[in-house]
């Protein structure tokens, strides 16, 4: 093993759980997931040289990823989004949600495929700064870094995620009688 | 001065976000909490939104599986 592959591994490897989250997420299946850690993991060993040494390894193989996935695993055929929650108010679907069940307890009945199948069918541009922020932890400039937008473009983004996901989930939970109510749409 | 005079709802709504991920300046956090002393609406909308993202955070921070990693470790250490 050369220097250099030896600095890349000590680099890379330790972010190879969150690399395979994030694709698992952004892809939809195990199978494409893996195809594009792997080929994120080619491109960083290509592109090492381009690698700052003490910069932010996870935030420059995450963009790896996302612009691999960009190019060549993105769904052609995503459905559009069928709602703008720009003119609404950006308040009321959480009002909408949370009449009900005020407290959100329905959220601790939910198991993970549930949570995670509603997080893989959100618009693309939500779910990745979703994803990054509230199943990575991820702070907002670090985020604004690997999706190469404002730190406000990733709040909003953020935010209409969130209401969008806590929609969809209420309206598993009342499909499944999990709380009693009308679904949210 | 009531809580509402400094920061109404949907401005609350606007900054929990922030607040709840430490990513406030103390005078946005101070002003929220200020606001959730006496709005008892808000208050529950925390403790929805809380609930929220500790569901989130439980769904995250699987490994990878070990068959994956090993696939990737040969794929990389082949050079592709």
């Amino acid at each position: 093993m050369t220097d250099a592959t030896a600095a890349y591994e000590t680099e890379v490897l330790p972010h190879l759980d969150v690399l395979y989250r994030v694709a698992r997420r952004m892809t939809g299946n195990a199978a494409d997931a893996e195809d594009l850690v792997q080929e994120t993991l080619l491109k960083a060993l290509r592109g090492w040289d381009g690698f700052r040494p003490g910069s932010n390894a996870r935030a420059w193989l995450l963009t790896i990823l996302r612009n691999a996935f960009i190019n060549g695993y993105r769904r052609r055929k995503r459905e559009p989004i069928a709602m703008d929650i720009d003119t609404a108010d950006r308040h009321s679907i959480l009002r909408e949600v949370a009449e009900s069940d005020p407290e959100g307890t329905f959220f601790t009945k939910l198991v993970d495929e549930t949570v995670l199948k509603a997080v893989e069918a959100l618009p693309e541009e939500f779910r990745e700064a979703l994803v990054l922020s509230d199943l990575e932890g991820m702070a907002y400039a670090e985020i604004a870094q690997v999706l190469d937008v404002p730190v406000g473009t990733v709040k909003s983004r953020l935010f209409r995620a969130r209401r969008l996901l806590q929609r969809a989930l209420h309206d598993h939970a009342v499909e499944q009688g999990y709380l009693k109510g009308e679904a949210a749409r | 001065m009531s809580a509402h005079d400094a920061m109404d709802c949907s401005r609350m709504l606007d900054e929990l976000q922030d607040v709840l991920r430490g990513e406030a300046t103390p005078e946005t956090a101070d002003a929220v909490r200020k606001h959730l002393d006496a709005c008892t609406p808000c208050l529950k909308y925390v403790a929805f939104e809380g609930r929220f993202l500790e569901l989130l955070k439980s769904c995250g921070g699987k490994r990878i599986p070990e068959d994956v990693r090993e696939r990737l470790l040969k794929c990389i250490r082949s050079g592709g």
